[in-house]
């Protein structure tokens, strides 16, 4: 079975997106898990100042 | 010197009892530390803070080439009942052994331990440990990332990528990913260990050709992402990782194996080491007498051999690496044997290792002399026919030196390199901390059975202790406290290496006020060989004899709660 030029082209904007996601949504994912599940929740001003 | 996310990630494996030494990209790390120390690139500054313990911030800004900066997140998750994760609390008090790549003996190969299980209504409420990191680089916008968990006791799972920001985010035409993907492919034997090279050192101070990239800016054409997987299977005597590179489809195995004697040996290990469970013991505590194998000239070591394949399918090349290695038996510490068998020692993995090292080795080294620490290494290449044996031994308390010669078996090149490692120490407490460090070193542990008094015992500034010895023999009192080990009083390191190139390298680490410096230069004084392998540089200048190649200067401080707290 051969995908349509439609499927394709919409499966490759998927996958870009999906990458283009991952690119600039792991860093706020990890800072989401590092502030979500660390206890005692620090401050968001240690969160974005290495010196406070 | 570590950044500190390789820092965080070793004491994070560390914390959950994983030996990242064992691997068989360490085989050469005791020379390779000392013969292929990084010279840091331009001036960098890495500022990192903990706001609570398992999360960390760290900051980078780096100047000359260009400026450049990064921004990065850490989150450890560790098992609660363990001890939390230690990073030395700052860069003022951390042990700066920990942050340097230097001269270590490995320790003994260890079944990894196993977490407690935790049962809650018929179900399992632990959580595995994980790691894991984000990073953006400013202003490429390229993002490194590392997720790391343990799947089972012996079972570990790496995940990092590298990736580029996309040109067209959200529009982009079939033809453009075909060409994009195509570039991706020829750029694959340059990316395909940059991968790595950011998530840790783990897979950068080893002795495969894959390690040989520097650390660039730009990680491939925009949009692409390199994905590379780690399977790590651990078992003490086997170390087996299983690593695929999806970037250009780099499927590789390598495999490490410790001899020694099998560990379905007797399995009576004497009644001193009841106390240790199952899980916990090593493979060369199961038969004491007879644990490692003896070299000649009475040397009690360990053999261990390992191979590694890496095959391409995107490019049809493969690559095949062998080696052997040879080191010394740590010398055991000079603490007092665990009596009768407390569990307090339990959880605590690096205890555990102390305490039963003691209680192996307690018995044949009272009577034998010690040895001097050192590695002997050699490894092969049969495709491109390079031959490499490094020999690296710890020559006095502070000094390591170290040599290796690689032969070409198909083009006779060869060369030659020799370094050092020195270590500093603060001029304060240098009596005191040489002579108990030299003695645990170099010594037995001192039995105070027969304690003979002779004139090198009167020198030890150890008087008061001996006074409560003698009186103690009459009543029969508890023998005093050992001394406990000096305050940590290093600060520094110097290395040097020099070639038969004649390239020469130095680097000075060392703690300065409350950061952590490093400071390099490198040289090359062999003006045929730098307008030979230079070929990035322009050839009106290839031909003029410039010796300094390079010259960097990295600074590291980081701070933790804990640490501001108790300044407050």
């Amino acid at each position: 079975m051969a995908f349509s030029e439609d499927t394709k082209e919409r499966l490759v904007r998927v996958v870009d997106v999906t990458k283009t996601v991952l690119h600039y949504g792991w860093v706020p994912f990890v800072l989401y898990i590092g502030f979500t599940r660390s206890t005692p929740q620090p401050s968001f001003i240690k969160l974005i100042s290495p010196l406070a | 010197m570590y950044d500190f996310v390789s820092h965080v990630l070793r004491r994070y494996f560390e914390a959950t009892g994983w030996n990242e030494q064992n691997s068989y990209l360490n085989l050469t790390s005791s020379s390779s530390a000392i013969l292929d120390f990084p010279i840091p690139q331009g001036i960098s500054l890495s500022i990192s803070s903990a706001p609570s313990i398992p999360f960390f911030t760290t900051y980078k800004l780096r100047a000359l080439p260009s400026l450049t900066g990064s921004l990065g997140y850490i989150y450890a998750s560790t098992d609660p009942e363990q001890p939390p994760l230690d990073i030395g609390n700052s860069s003022k008090d951390v042990r700066i052994k920990q942050l340097i790549e230097r001269f270590r003996l490995f320790e003994n190969p260890r079944h990894p331990t196993a977490k407690d299980e935790v049962w809650l209504n018929g179900r399992r409420v632990d959580t595995r440990d994980y790691l894991i990191y984000g990073s953006m680089h400013l202003p490429t916008s390229r993002m490194d990332a590392l997720f790391t968990t343990r799947l089972s006791s012996t079972w570990q799972l790496i995940m990092t990528a590298v990736s580029t920001p996309p040109r067209y985010p959200i529009s982009i035409l079939p033809s453009s990913i075909s060409a994009s993907s195509l570039a991706g492919g020829s750029g694959a034997t340059t990316s395909s260990s940059s991968s790595v090279e950011k998530s840790s050192d783990l897979t950068t101070n080893n002795a495969s050709a894959s390690s040989s990239s520097p650390s660039s800016g730009g990680a491939g054409p925009p949009g692409s992402t390199n994905l590379q997987i780690i399977l790590q299977n651990d078992t003490g005597r086997w170390f087996t990782e299983y690593c695929y590179s999806a970037d250009d489809a780099l499927w590789g195995f390598r495999v490490l194996h410790n001899f020694g004697t099998p560990s379905s040996a007797t399995p009576t290990a004497g009644g001193g080491l009841t106390w240790t469970t199952k899980s916990e013991a090593r493979i060369d505590e199961i038969n004491p007498s007879g644990e490692e194998s003896v070299a000649g000239g009475g040397l009690r070591g360990r053999f261990s051999a390992g191979a590694e394949l890496f095959f391409s399918a995107v490019e049809k090349s493969a690559g095949l690496s062998t080696g052997i290695r040879f080191t010394t038996l740590p010398d055991p510490p000079a603490a007092p044997a665990p009596s009768s068998g407390s569990g307090t020692t339990v959880n605590a993995s690096s205890n555990v290792v102390s305490s039963s090292n003691t209680t192996t080795h307690v018995s044949t080294t009272t009577t034998s002399p010690s040895q001097p620490p050192m590695t002997i290494t050699a490894t092969l290449n049969p495709m491109m026919g390079h031959l490499s044996t490094a020999y690296a031994a710890k020559m006095s308390r502070d000094l390591v030196a170290s040599s290796r010669f690689d032969f070409n078996v198909y083009s006779y090149e060869s060369q030659l390199s020799m370094g050092v490692e020195y270590w500093l120490r603060s001029g304060g407490v240098r009596g005191v901390g040489e002579t108990n460090l030299a003695s645990l070193l170099t010594t037995p542990p001192p039995s105070t059975d027969s304690k003979t008094y002779s004139l090198r015992e009167v020198d030890r500034p150890r008087a008061p202790q001996e006074e409560v010895g003698v009186e103690g023999k009459t009543e029969s009192e508890p023998p005093p406290v050992p001394p406990t080990p000096p305050a940590e009083t290093l600060r520094g390191v110097i290395k040097a290496k020099v070639s038969t190139n004649a390239d020469v390298s130095l680097l000075w680490e060392g703690r300065m006020n409350n950061c952590l410096v490093s400071f390099g230069v490198k040289a090359d004084f062999n003006p045929t060989s730098s307008s030979a392998t230079r070929t990035s540089r322009p050839s009106s200048s290839a031909y003029s004899i410039q010796p300094l190649k390079s010259v960097g200067l990295e600074v590291l401080y980081f701070s933790t709660a804990n640490e501001k707290v108790s300044r407050a």
